[in-house]
């Protein structure tokens, strides 16, 4: 049994629960980030609806009026209300998820800064929207937010002095306010950029069932249990008990309750822990997987790694040295171009080991070539006596996990991720004997190395680059794909796919005898229960 | 797991969800005490300026570049104040304020905060400008400057040198007094709602 760290298992335990409840493809904690973006835009339509009725001048009464618009304006601000819980929530999953899998460091890093810039952007507008209410709960949030600016040396005038009572408080504050609020969603959508530019076609939007289920959920509580009005601010009256959006004000009791040095000291020390992530948490240099190399002698120029790698690390360059090479050479018949790897980019996720049909390329000791050697030293323990089924399985997925030699009696080959496996690996395991290849790999949404299963899955079925081989029986090789946390269905999967290759040879030893079938014909897949 | 059993599984945890998330967005908090009155010290004063120079050693002056050698060196300052705030003959407070910015020559500005229970208080506040022996020749000296820029203009809008205040107040639950500078009247004054 391989170790994991405890947070791990819980989020394999989580994962697998809400797989059961709503299968791989709509769990929403697979699409915390696409969610995001998904209420990111709900926010925006509905926002802008909000802004044609609020009033600078008038900034409590305006949101009175929309709230009293029992048919539209009052389920709008609550779905703009609750969308933007909903966000944070979800920027929290994700945030979290790709810290547990490890994946905040190295090349990520900008993904992962980028990613914490936006998180506070989203507060900031989350803040001032609060303020641009100007109940007590918005009152309350300016008057911290003040008390903590003031204690920066750069404002001439403290800015608490603001809501002291003295005097009104001026246009130009609601008016910055209102434009920090509207103005923020446009860097929003540039950092959005940013965070995403490090990887190949990034997934912005979860499954359109999700989404849009997921927005429905938010507009029903915003229609059956509508937020209402707290009173408005008084600044001749403490707060006393009121209403607060705990996403958004979750640190208020801490902060009100400490000097205000001290909540600087505590939230620059946080913030700091949280941008330096990608240094606490990578691992030891020695443990770091080394990134991808090209063996331009093997390399044909193809460009499939090109095309297939996640993480945009690989271009396509001249061939060193071709340019002034004797037309009659060696170099001088090979590809214009071969591939290069940009190790600053690379995770070293594996990817293109199973792009490359010459196996030209691929992290040290992931080629295709290395993955062919481990397989024969696999086939080697099986002394002569070939298994009816055997596993590959991802060792991230329920496949390979648990870090067994077998699963329910058959032999596992692991595999650093599926969309590393290169699918002469699979035809070599059937020619060694194997009755049939069963490939576990993760669920698409949660490879860790985002593209594994798809790509896998086209060269397995639809003839992408680097593919299994026409000459390959399909009906002796199965993809599935299963999460750590549900090895039962690998199980299932696995006694299914056992009972029709059972099948398969009982029918092929029946066929070589050669008897007429004057009874019954054999079993077929579709009949196994 | 049975169709069923997903259905409404998935369905009672999103709504579970969903109720969480509107509970959190809204639920109650005390911000400060439960009932609580507040007396609020906010005011801004400009405060009295005063110059202070000397000369500089020869020394000092060898170490300059020819263009800038003067022989006296000046700095602004305004003169901080002494707060004392006594709530029902209790000392609150007893604290120098000084004027803002990093050289100390930007207005003043008190900024207090004193929880009361609701009902009868006293509230007495000195705040008295404190200066060092040795300024006034320096003041003096800016007497003079001031005399050159408007004496008549900087007469009415002068501080006093002492600003005091006590009174009794009433204050209701959650009620806020706010004790502030009247400029027109050159005094504190009490302003409720
Ligand atoms: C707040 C708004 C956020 C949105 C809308 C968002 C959205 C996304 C999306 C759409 C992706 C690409 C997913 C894919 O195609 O594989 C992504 C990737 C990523 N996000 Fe976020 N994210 C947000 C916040 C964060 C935060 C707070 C962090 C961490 C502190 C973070 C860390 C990352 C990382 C490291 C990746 C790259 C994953 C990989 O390389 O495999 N994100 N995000
Ligand atoms: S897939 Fe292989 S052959 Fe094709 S470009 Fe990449 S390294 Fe070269
Ligand atoms: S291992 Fe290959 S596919 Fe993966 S990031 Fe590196 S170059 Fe790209």
């Amino acid at each position: 049994m391989t170790s994991r760290s405890p947070t791990r298992r819980v989020l394999t335990h989580l994962d697998a629960w809400m797989n059961r409840l709503y299968g791989w493809r709509w769990n929403p904690l697979y699409q915390s980030g696409t969610l995001v973006v998904a209420l990111l835009a709900v926010l925006l339509v509905t926002g802008i609806y909000l802004l044609l009725f609020y009033r600078l001048g008038l900034p409590y009464a305006s949101v009175v009026r929309i709230t009293d618009q029992v048919w539209v304006g009052r389920w709008i601000r609550g779905l703009h209300r609750f969308a933007s819980d909903a966000a944070v929530v979800a920027a929290a999953i994700h945030a979290l998820r790709l810290l547990i899998q490890k994946r905040s460091w190295g090349p990520r890093t900008l993904a992962w800064v980028a990613g914490l810039i936006l998180l506070f952007l989203i507060f900031v507008c989350g803040w001032t929207g609060y303020v641009m209410v100007w109940d007590i709960q918005g009152e309350v949030l300016a008057r911290e937010g003040a008390r903590l600016l003031d204690a920066i040396p750069i404002f001439s005038e403290p800015i608490s002095r603001t809501f002291v009572g003295e005097r009104p408080i001026p246009g130009a504050f609601f008016f910055l306010n209102l434009f920090v609020h509207v103005a923020l969603p446009i860097g929003l959508g540039v950092l959005l950029w940013i965070h995403v530019s490090r990887v190949a076609r990034p997934a912005l939007l979860p499954p359109r069932g999700l989404m849009w289920g997921a927005i429905g959920l938010l507009f029903l509580i915003s229609v059956v249990w509508p937020i209402g009005m707290s009173p408005p601010a008084d600044l001749f009256r403490t707060p006393g008990r009121a209403e607060f959006d705990w996403f958004y004000a979750f640190w208020l009791p801490v902060v009100k309750a400490v000097p205000v040095w001290a909540a600087w000291a505590g939230g620059g020390a946080v913030s700091l822990a949280l941008l330096l992530t990608p240094i606490w948490s990578r691992p030891r240099a020695t443990a770091r997987p080394a990134p991808s190399f090209v063996d331009a002698q093997l390399c044909t120029g193809c460009e499939q790694c090109y095309q297939d790698c996640p993480y945009e690390a690989i271009s396509m360059i001249a061939r060193p040295g071709r340019a002034g090479a004797a037309p009659e050479s060696d170099l001088a018949a090979k590809s214009e171009f071969v591939a290069h790897v940009d190790p600053s980019l690379c995770v070293s996720c594996g990817i293109c080991a199973g792009s490359c049909a010459p196996m030209g390329v691929g992290p040290p000791g992931r080629t295709g070539r290395d993955q062919l050697s481990g397989a024969r030293a696999f086939a080697a323990e099986w002394n002569g006596k070939a298994p009816a089924v055997v596993i590959a399985g991802c060792t991230r997925s329920a496949g390979a996990a648990h870090g067994r030699p077998m699963f329910d009696g058959v032999p596992v080959l692991p595999v650093n991720c599926a969309g590393n496996l290169h699918t002469s690996v699979i035809e070599y395991l059937l020619r060694s004997g194997a009755g049939g290849v069963l490939v576990v790999s993760c669920p698409p949404r949660d490879c860790w190395n985002r593209e594994g299963p798809k790509w896998l899955e086209q060269r397995m079925h639809h003839d992408r680059e680097a593919e299994l081989q026409e000459r390959v029986d399909r009906r002796r090789v199965r993809l599935v794909h299963v999460a750590e946390g549900q090895p039962e269905l690998v199980a299932s999967a696995l006694a299914q796919f056992r009972s029709e290759i059972e099948a398969l040879e009982r029918a092929a030893a029946e066929a070589a005898i050669d008897v007429m079938h004057e009874c019954e014909p054999p079993v077929t897949a579709e009949e196994v229960p | 797991m049975t169709r069923s059993v997903r259905v409404v599984g998935g369905g009672m945890l999103a709504l579970c969800g969903l109720v969480a998330l509107g509970w959190l967005s809204r639920l109650p908090y005390t911000t400060q005490r439960d009932s609580g009155a507040l007396v609020r010290l906010a005011w801004r004063t400009r405060g009295e300026r005063v110059r202070e120079c000397r000369h500089r050693t020869p020394e000092e002056l060898a170490k300059l570049p020819p263009h800038m050698r003067e022989d006296d060196v000046c700095e602004g300052r305004v003169l901080p104040y002494r707060l004392v705030v006594k709530l029902d003959d209790t000392l609150e407070a007893d604290a120098m304020v000084r004027a803002s910015g990093a050289r100390e020559d930007r207005p003043i500005y008190v900024y207090h905060e004193f929880p009361l229970a609701p009902g009868t208080h006293r509230v007495s506040i000195d705040f008295e400008r404190q200066g060092a022996p040795g300024e006034v020749e320096n003041e003096e000296r800016a007497e003079h400057e001031r005399e050159e820029t408007g004496r008549a203009e900087r007469a009415r809008r002068a501080e006093p040198g002492r600003l005091q205040l006590d009174t009794t107040l009433v204050l209701s639950d959650r009620e806020i007094a706010l004790v502030t500078y009247n400029a027109d009247e050159r005094r504190l004054v009490i302003r409720e709602k």
